[in-house]
């Protein structure tokens, strides 16, 4: 006999009540409703648009724009098409996105690692700059960045030069101080592994740099004489202060004084046996970034024609790199031994580039080139041509033995010999800087914020166990702590990043020209305000899915596997 | 004077010798004295049970031991090295000692296989193969040979607590220590954890035990420890501690706990 009782006869067949099949009915119903509604709002919105002659159309793309933009390439005149004035608008766009993704990125790990400092300088510090940045509206900030910080750059006649033009004077004793430093590092410290004396000897190097640089500058009279009462003086305080150090103190502040009076006492010898080089080198200085009101002027890059042949080169150095890391790890895997294949992967990389510069370098240049001198072809030397900058900016790169070149600005100056731009500048706007300054420095506060919850969320115990099976603090910090803390990190991260690229669109409020702003123009030129708005809305639309399919990427190599 | 007896230690290390040396082992949390002038000496082999109430110090003092936390006064001698601010000393020990943690702590993003080979792997340089064969041996030790694959998230609280043993064993340490394995496990999966270490006091494995299971301590430990406010109140066998300890303390714990 079957012990299941059978459920109660019903007029509704069997399956009409599988709980399975009345989910997909349920969803199909619910389609159907929905294709219906959209279509009516469709057709409404039609009928009204035609009536009042708006029917969305892209013809009017290939009509010449009339408008200039203030930030475009050089091809760009305001007889361009609004098609060709949207594609500088993107361009602009992906502009900032790009380089403001990099930075807010960096400068969002740098505060978030700050937050969670022992000092309590700094984290009060970056406590206050994410508050502050995240409770202010993104808008005001940019208007700040715009309106106050940018216009109160000097105008160009006085533009800000950094460095200044002049000359370097670097003294050899600086360098007496690294090789110290290094060798206190390497010869010294092996030896003295308990705390109290490690501890006297980082403030033993510290003082040592610190008093010979003091006496350099304020007793320079007796530099390299013995006799002198300030020799004297200084060696009694020396001596003075270490007996009383070593006898008298104890507890916390033995080790540290020590260390100081020692570093004190070695430094006056130092000075006074005349051991520290008074002399030094000098280095011409020439300004690499302009800032003035109307922008910044930054060193250009410019690939010449041996830039091809070099970074194959570079590939290739890259190409083995990999190959080198794989291989490498894969022997250590099999046979224990450890081999450091990260400094030979870099050695590969760095030998290359070098290598490659130099062999690129190696074909001469023609000593005689045509240049053209007042519409006739003449032959001349090479210096002399560019020395009376005869050369073409074509000719520039075919007659470089650099696969780079490297221009600092030159100013460009008017007859009363005032500063009025810059030939050979990569320029940036004020509007563009204040526009990346703005995005950036408002998203990593919130970037600063999930990097801390993030490396939080790993329990103190996974580090705990890490370390208890011997792993160093940089394998716990790499192979336990960083992939946990991904995976907390990147889901909000990605939101993070689709804000700023979205945000790029307040560019509208300091004219900045980017996608929006353009088409904004666009629309009220035209009056094609459907089409304006979709096309809009694409763009942004497909640059987030970009956004988010690198991330979703990123984001299924950190998942988890539970129950 | 600590340098000489660490030298000592280092070469006439003998069979009668105690691999862990603690001497007058003070710590403080701020102003708490968690540790009040602590020493034990622990022989190879010999399996060591600590009770105690609460707050008493059991987890810290076993934690000084492997160096997941600082004491501030007297010395600390594992194997012959002496556990000073000196990394190499320190990683050293690590090597030599085992942790099993209440939590289990086992990773989360690595199967239950990577956790075990990842010490020897990194820290003693195995090839995979060796490191691989040793975690299935090891797997097979402690009852659980078929979930190699799987991730901790995907094992019941007694099967991660065996893999956390497998995983401390793998590293071959010369002493265990475990900070109550069995105490975030239900009832029906203490068993099979307590088993596992039973048959380990029996390979001769030194261990440092702190748990509640009185069972256990009767049955393996060599010598039992009572702590109380930071101090060894009392010690002993096991059957000298549970039927003719001296001190008011232990026989109102016992009196609690049994
Ligand atoms: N990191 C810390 N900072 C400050 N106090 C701490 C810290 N860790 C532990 N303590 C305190 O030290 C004391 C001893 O802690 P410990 O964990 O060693 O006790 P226990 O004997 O293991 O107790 P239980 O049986 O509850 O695990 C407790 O009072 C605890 O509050
Ligand atoms: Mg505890």
């Amino acid at each position: 006999m079957s012990a299941i009782s059978q459920p109660s006869r019903s007029i509704i067949p069997a399956f009409l009540r599988d709980s399975r099949v009345l989910q997909v009915i349920g969803q199909i119903i619910f389609l159907i409703l929905l294709v219906l509604a959209l279509s009516q709002l469709v057709a409404g919105v039609n009928e009204q648009l035609q009536a009042k002659n708006l029917t969305p159309n892209f013809s009017f793309l290939n009509n010449p724009a009339g408008f200039d933009i203030g930030e475009k390439p050089d091809w760009y005149t305001r007889d361009n098409t609004y098609l060709e004035a949207f594609i500088v608008g993107v361009t602009n766009t992906l502009r900032v996105v790009s380089v403001g993704l990099v930075a807010t990125t960096l400068l969002g790990i740098l505060f978030g690692i700050f937050l969670l400092s022992n000092n309590w300088l700094l984290r009060t510090i970056s406590r206050a700059y994410v508050e502050i940045l995240r409770n202010t509206p993104l808008l005001v900030q940019l208007f700040a960045w715009y309106f106050i910080v940018m216009f109160s750059l000097p105008q160009i006649r006085d533009a800000i030069a950094f460095p200044q033009e002049g000359r370097a004077f670097i003294a050899v004793r600086l360098l007496l101080y690294v090789v110290v430093y290094f060798a206190m590092r390497r010869y010294v410290r092996p030896f003295s592994v308990d705390a109290p004396r490690r501890i006297a000897l980082t403030y033993g190097t510290i003082t040592t740099i610190v008093a010979a640089e003091l006496a350099f500058h304020f007793l320079p009279e007796s530099y390299g004489d013995l006799t002198n009462v300030s020799f004297l003086a200084y060696a009694a305080v020396s001596i003075v202060g270490f007996v009383v150090a070593w006898f008298y103190l104890h507890g916390n502040l033995r080790w540290p004084i020590l260390g100081v009076v020692g570093g004190q006492f070695l430094a006056g010898l130092l000075f006074y046996f005349g051991v520290l080089p008074n002399s030094g080198f000098r280095l011409d200085v020439y300004p690499a970034i302009y800032i003035s009101i109307r922008g910044f002027a930054f060193p250009e890059i410019l690939p010449t024609n041996r830039f091809v042949a070099w970074a194959v080169f570079v590939t290739v150095g890259l190409v083995l790199a990999g190959i080198m890391w794989g291989y490498f790890g894969r022997i250590t895997e099999t046979t224990g031994r450890v081999i450091p294949r990260g400094r030979y992967a870099l050695l590969a990389i760095i030998g290359f580039t070098v290598a490659g510069w130099l062999l690129v370098g190696i074909e001469p240049l023609p000593t005689q080139v045509p240049v053209d001198q007042d519409g006739t072809i003449v032959l001349m030397p090479l210096e002399e041509a560019r020395t009376q900058d005869l050369l073409s900016a074509e000719d520039v790169r075919l007659y470089s033995t650099q696969p780079i070149l490297l221009t600092l600005p030159q100013e460009r100056r008017n007859r009363g010999g005032v500063l009025t731009g810059f030939n050979n500048a990569t320029q940036i706007s004020p509007e563009y800087m204040a526009l990346l300054l703005g995005l950036v420095i408002y998203t990593s506060a919130f970037i600063a914020e999930i990097v801390r919850a993030g490396i939080q969320a790993v329990p103190r115990g996974q580090i705990e166990a890490a370390r208890s099976i011997g792993l160093s603090t940089a394998q716990t910090l790499n192979m336990i702590v960083l992939p946990q803390a991904l995976r907390v990190i990147i889901p909000p991260l990605t939101n993070q990043y689709l804000n700023l690229a979205k945000n790029s669109s307040l560019a509208l409020a300091i004219a900045f020209a980017d996608m929006f702003q353009i088409m904004t123009t666009t629309m009220n030129q035209s009056g094609q305000s459907v089409t304006g708005i979709t096309i809009i809305m694409i763009g942004y639309l497909t640059m987030s899915l970009v956004i988010s399919l690198v991330m979703n990427l990123v984001n299924s190599r950190f998942q988890l596997v539970t129950r | 004077m600590s340098e000489s007896l660490v030298e000592q230690g280092a070469v006439t290390q003998m069979a009668d010798e105690p691999i862990i040396f603690c001497q007058n082992v003070n710590k403080w949390f701020g102003e708490f004295h968690v540790l009040r002038d602590v020493s034990l000496e622990v022989m190879p082999k010999e399996v060591v049970v600590i009770l105690g109430p609460s707050g008493s110090g059991k987890s810290t003092f076993i934690r000084c031991i492997n160096r997941l936390e600082e004491h501030q006064e007297g010395q600390i001698i594992v194997d012959g090295m002496e556990l000073t601010h000196d990394v190499r000393n320190i990683a050293a020990i690590r090597r030599e000692i085992g942790m099993v943690f209440q939590q289990f702590n086992l990773f989360p993003h690595k199967t239950v296989l990577e956790n075990i080979t990842l010490g020897p792997m990194k820290v003693r340089h195995w090839p995979r193969d060796r490191a691989e064969a040793k975690a299935q041996e090891l797997l097979n030790r402690v009852g659980i040979p078929e979930q190699a694959a799987k991730y901790p998230g995907q094992l019941s609280g007694g099967q991660q607590q065996r893999v956390a043993i497998a995983r401390a064993l793998a590293m071959e340490p010369k002493i265990m220590l475990f900070d109550e394995p069995t105490s975030a496990l239900d009832p029906e999966m203490i068993k099979e954890v307590l088993d596992v270490m039973k048959e380990l006091a029996r390979s001769g494995m030194t261990m440092l035990v702190v748990t509640h299971e009185m069972g256990f301590a009767r049955e393996v430990a060599d010598r039992v420890i009572f702590f109380d406010h930071g101090r060894i109140v009392e010690q002993g066998t096991p059957d000298y501690f549970f039927e003719e300890a001296q001190h008011e303390r232990t026989k109102l714990f016992l009196s609690q706990i049994l």
